[in-house]
């Protein structure tokens, strides 16, 4: 679970934010707070399918399925 | 039949709510039961588009059923092209090909009330089927009451099948004091905010502001744009809490559209604050897999163009959903232009502070409002010329006269309140503050006003689009 969150931590703030220093705590609200937009949802969405073989999908990007990586962690956990 | 009159309000609501929990018992009489009511509410509006809100929904149920989704989408989007677009193509059709003399004539068959409300609500089932994000209807007559439910045909909210028709199964056959309660609050307070603020500025918007003779200077065009600003959201978030409301009556949950929009301190904010049914509609169906379509074609390092292209054409296509006019596909361009410029900014990592992003925003979403509101070229280039200074202050008896126009303390008001972050019903049902008689004769008091301030004849203005 930690190394599934770290590796989505990681994703977004190097590849989505573009601040590779920036920490992204596991029950942060990601979406919420609009730290990650709609847009960097798919991008998010397509890293996870390529990298965990787990499809989210469009209707289910958004805060009501998952706010924080703890979240989204559990949801790709429970499809695997 | 219109939410907002006093026919709807004294005759067919209470009389539909007495014998909706008076003769019916079971789930199922009470969906069949708000299909034959909402065939009533459509009809009251006019016999004539009757046929085209069963045949749609008639073809969209008998092709989700064959697995037909294509064609299904296909059907629905060749009527609203047919209704709603086909005399603006070809009037710029005509405009194009006039020098060779050809012409093509206009259609003159009208819009069905609600017709892009409810055909959104068709495509966004067919594809749910199709993407087994939820089973098919399990009989046409559900299908047909969800297509036709009287408290969203008119103007949303655009809600999903699973969602709206899911709660058909479980229809309580007594409603909760907790619905009531929060149904009676959602009907006034979307009354107050149509009768005593929306038609009040209205009323004076429709008049000499209308024309662009009617009004001049700066402080004349910004305050025709402000009150724009507030009439749109107070109509039309009326409505949704009326909407709301008399569904709440009938034991339905209906999706909220708004959460004090001009609150917002981004654009994207404002997207997720503004219309939200529709906006929502637009991510799902639109939006992400365009955005997925990109990023798979283009990838990674043209994803800043991805998104700069999906929100370009995501907020064109949601302005042209509102209106055939170029106005409309104008304003949705602009919006998308500041989610683009929204997004360019997020990545230089420099955050605005709130009393900085805020003002900025609202601003846009002014400016914005007066590509909405303009009915035509020379209509819009004046009043940006005015806004912009170009056609001096104002005289001072016009503006003498506008602060002695009963729409002023109406807009005052009106902004105090959308401003206040308490312009939203959702906020005042909250049960954990108790059920308050004083608050209850309020809000009773404020029904009362209404229905006597209210005028006849009117609208509310997304029943337009």
């Amino acid at each position: 679970m930690n190394e599934l969150i770290e590796k989505l931590a990681s994703y977004i703030s190097k590849d989505i934010l573009k601040q590779p220093s920036r920490v992204i705590q596991p029950d942060e609200a990601i979406i919420s707070s609009g730290l990650i937009d709609s847009f960097s949802l798919v991008d998010l969405g397509l890293f996870i399918e390529d990298n965990f073989g787990v499809r989210i999908d469009d209707t289910e990007l958004n805060k009501e399925t998952f706010d924080t990586l703890e979240q989204l962690a559990s949801l790709i956990q429970s499809r695997q | 039949m219109n939410l907002i009159s006093h026919e709807f309000l004294l005759l067919f609501l209470p009389f539909t709510f007495a014998a909706y929990y008076w003769f019916t018992k079971t789930p199922r009489q009470k969906t069949f039961f708000l299909l034959v009511v909402s065939y009533l509410f459509y009809s009251l509006a006019g016999l004539k588009f009757v046929p085209v809100l069963f045949g749609l929904s008639l073809a969209t149920y008998a092709l989700a059923k064959w697995n037909k989704f294509g064609w299904g989408v296909l059907i629905n989007l060749a009527a609203l092209i047919l209704f709603k677009y086909w005399n603006f193509g070809v009037e710029n059709l005509n405009l194009i090909f006039s020098a060779f003399g050809a012409k093509m004539n206009l259609l003159n068959f009208g819009l069905p009330l609600g017709l892009s409300f409810f055909i959104f609500k068709h495509i966004g089932y067919l594809l749910d089927v199709q993407q087994k994000r939820c089973a098919p209807a399990a009989d046409f007559w559900t299908f047909a009451a969800f297509s036709a439910y009287f408290p969203q045909i008119s103007a949303g909210p655009i809600s999903g099948y699973k969602d709206t028709a899911g709660q058909f199964d479980a229809l309580p056959n007594k409603l909760s004091g907790e619905r009531l309660y929060a149904g009676l609050i959602f009907l006034s307070m979307g009354m107050a905010k149509k009768s005593l603020i929306a038609n009040s500025i209205g009323l004076l918007l429709a008049g000499k502001f209308n024309s662009i003779e009617g009004f001049s200077g700066f402080f004349p065009a910004w305050y025709l744009v402000i009150a724009y600003t507030a009439q749109l959201y107070f109509d039309f978030s009326g409505y949704t809490d009326m909407a709301l409301g008399v569904s709440m009556l009938f034991g339905v949950s209906l999706p909220p559209n708004f959460n004090n929009p001009y609150l917002a301190t981004d654009p994207a904010g404002f997207w997720n604050r503004w219309h939200i049914s529709l906006s929502t509609w637009f991510r799902n169906y639109l939006f992400n897999p365009l955005s997925r379509g990109f990023l798979k074609s283009w990838g990674s390092p043209k994803r800043e163009q991805a998104q700069y292209a999906a929100n370009l054409i995501t907020m064109s296509l949601i302005g042209l959903w509102h209106g055939a006019g170029w106005g409309y596909i104008l304003w949705g361009a602009y919006h998308g232009l500041l989610l683009n410029f929204h997004a360019w900014w997020k990545r230089l990592n420099r955050p605005l502070p709130v009393y900085i992003g805020r003002p900025i925003l609202l601003f846009s979403v002014v400016l914005g409002w007066a590509l909405f509101m303009s009915p035509n070229f020379a209509y819009l280039n004046h009043l940006f010329l005015q806004l912009f200074g170009f056609g001096g202050l104002g005289s001072l008896d016009a503006l003498k006269a506008l602060s002695l126009e009963s729409a002023t303390p109406a807009l005052i008001f009106g902004l105090a309140l959308a401003f206040s972050g308490f312009s939203e019903a959702a906020a005042l049902t909250d049960e954990s503050n108790g059920r308050r008689v004083w608050q209850m004769a309020l809000w009773g008091a404020l029904a009362i006003l209404s229905l006597l301030f209210l005028q006849k004849n009117i609208q509310f203005l997304y029943v337009q689009f």
